[in-house]
């Protein structure tokens, strides 16, 4: 078994190796470039992309908007009741090129609300918040975040904002299981979609002894969750030391022979199993 | 601006940076790439934002390196979008550095990416930070995946 010493070793041999294959071209003179021939191209490909891009959405809009087409009417301007219900009564059924509104994800009317400002607010109304996501973009216009927080030694929740009125909305209110480690404050939360839903998860990190475990927290289900590991919803803590890279969830595995310090460190690469709504590692 | 009579806020001209810096550039996106076309190709691109940024670069040397490095990680990074062609493990003929090189090229981008700046460029971790946009704590986990892995795959 080599060691890390010798791994970088090899790799600084190897990289000067390669390096010499390398065969720079001659001329040291600088010569300002007309766009080369692969600049050219991609310009033009850009330029029909986008051409075919606004045709399709403008065919897309005329036949949306066509004259045969029942009238869609919003009362967005005249809101009564809360805003899920905001829609007239003369409100028509979506024409085939519209998505339909699930009914849990109201698109939202305000286009000047800032997330960032509303979970600044949050943060200074909450003090027992003490980590925080950045807001992200998700499903039907929804500016979401997810807060850490310790009211008391004893508890520690996640709250899931919604963030896309201006004010912070709570979605889902996620009791930890036990034991009560404490949110690692230094360690920002990482968003991917770890669950193949094409929607952001988050991992949020904690301190334990020696490694920062984390759980990952996901609404793939339907229902805000922190994502366990088996059948036993409070399995959520994944260690050692998860980090979402290149999309995909890892962590490492260490056998602590003949200590965790001087203990051999293995790579685990999780996976999302939909049909249990759990994480695997691999 | 012509270049002839450019100078940077170091004093340098432009065609003093391209003189003293090209080889090396060029090296390191071949090391990247593993192919001299996509290396001149992407020393050649990054030289040319130089010169239409050069008044207001105030470090030519560090943006030009920063510059080629994204480049080649984007185009490698398409080039397997694609599933285009891209250029297979330089192979050099010792072992040891084939088998070395073989398990870097099955890395991650990003793990690649530090460890080429780290051991190759000698960049701190922070420079590299620096480079590729990001916290000094990705630079910190990437690297020490990457180590892992190559330890278990070189073992």
């Amino acid at each position: 078994m080599i060691d890390d010493t010798e791994v970088q070793q090899r790799l600084r041999h190897s990289m000067q190796a390669i390096a010499q294959q390398a065969t720079p071209p001659t001329s040291s003179c600088w010569h300002e470039p007309l766009a080369s021939p692969v600049r050219r191209d991609r310009r033009l490909v850009a330029f029909v992309s986008a051409a075919v891009v606004v045709t399709v959405v403008a065919a897309a809009l005329v036949w949306v908007i066509r004259p045969s087409t029942p009238p869609v009417t919003v009362s967005e301007t005249t809101p009564s009741g809360p805003p899920h219900l905001r829609r007239s009564a003369h409100h028509k059924l979506p024409s085939p090129l519209t998505t339909p509104v699930p009914p849990t994800t109201t698109p939202r009317l305000s286009t000047t609300a800032d997330p960032t400002a509303a979970l600044a607010r949050f943060l200074a109304d909450h003090p027992d918040a003490v980590a925080h996501s950045t807001p992200v973009a998700y499903a039907n216009n929804l500016k979401i975040a997810v807060v850490g927080m310790a009211p008391d030694p004893n508890h520690r929740a996640i709250d899931v904002l919604d963030l896309s009125t201006g004010t912070a909305s709570p979605l889902a209110t996620l009791t930890l299981p036990k034991p009560n480690y404490a949110f690692a404050r230094g360690i920002p939360i990482q968003t991917a979609d770890l669950t193949g839903d094409r929607l952001p998860d988050f991992l949020v990190r904690f301190l334990a002894a020696d490694n920062a475990p984390g759980v990952v927290v996901s609404a793939d289900s339907g229902t805000w969750k922190l994502v366990p590991q088996n059948a036993d919803p409070t399995a959520v803590y994944i260690g050692r030391d998860p980090t979402i890279s290149n999309g995909h969830l890892d962590s490492t595995r260490n056998d602590c022979m003949p200590t965790c310090a001087q203990g051999h460190s293995t790579l685990i690469v999780w996976h999302y199993d939909r049909q249990h709504n759990t994480m695997i590692p691999q | 601006m012509r270049a002839e009579s450019a100078l940077s806020e170091a004093g340098s001209s432009f065609e003093e940076v391209y003189a003293t810096r090209r080889v090396g550039l060029h090296r390191l996106a071949f090391v990247i790439t593993g192919s001299d076309e996509i290396a001149e190709e992407m020393v050649q691109e990054a030289f040319a934002r130089l010169h239409e940024r050069w008044r207001t670069v105030s470090n030519p040397a560090a943006y030009v390196s920063r510059t080629v490095t994204n480049l080649c990680r984007t185009e490698v990074r398409r080039r397997r979008r694609e599933r285009d062609s891209l250029p297979r493990p330089v192979i050099v003929g010792n072992p040891e550095i084939d088998e070395t090189w073989a398990a870097v090229s099955r890395l991650p981008d990003r793990q690649r990416a530090v460890l080429i700046l780290r051991y190759y460029a000698d960049l701190s971790e922070s420079e590299i930070a620096d480079v590729l946009d990001c916290r000094v704590g990705t630079v910190k986990s990437a690297h020490h995946r990457a180590l892992v892995r190559l330890r278990r795959e070189l073992s």
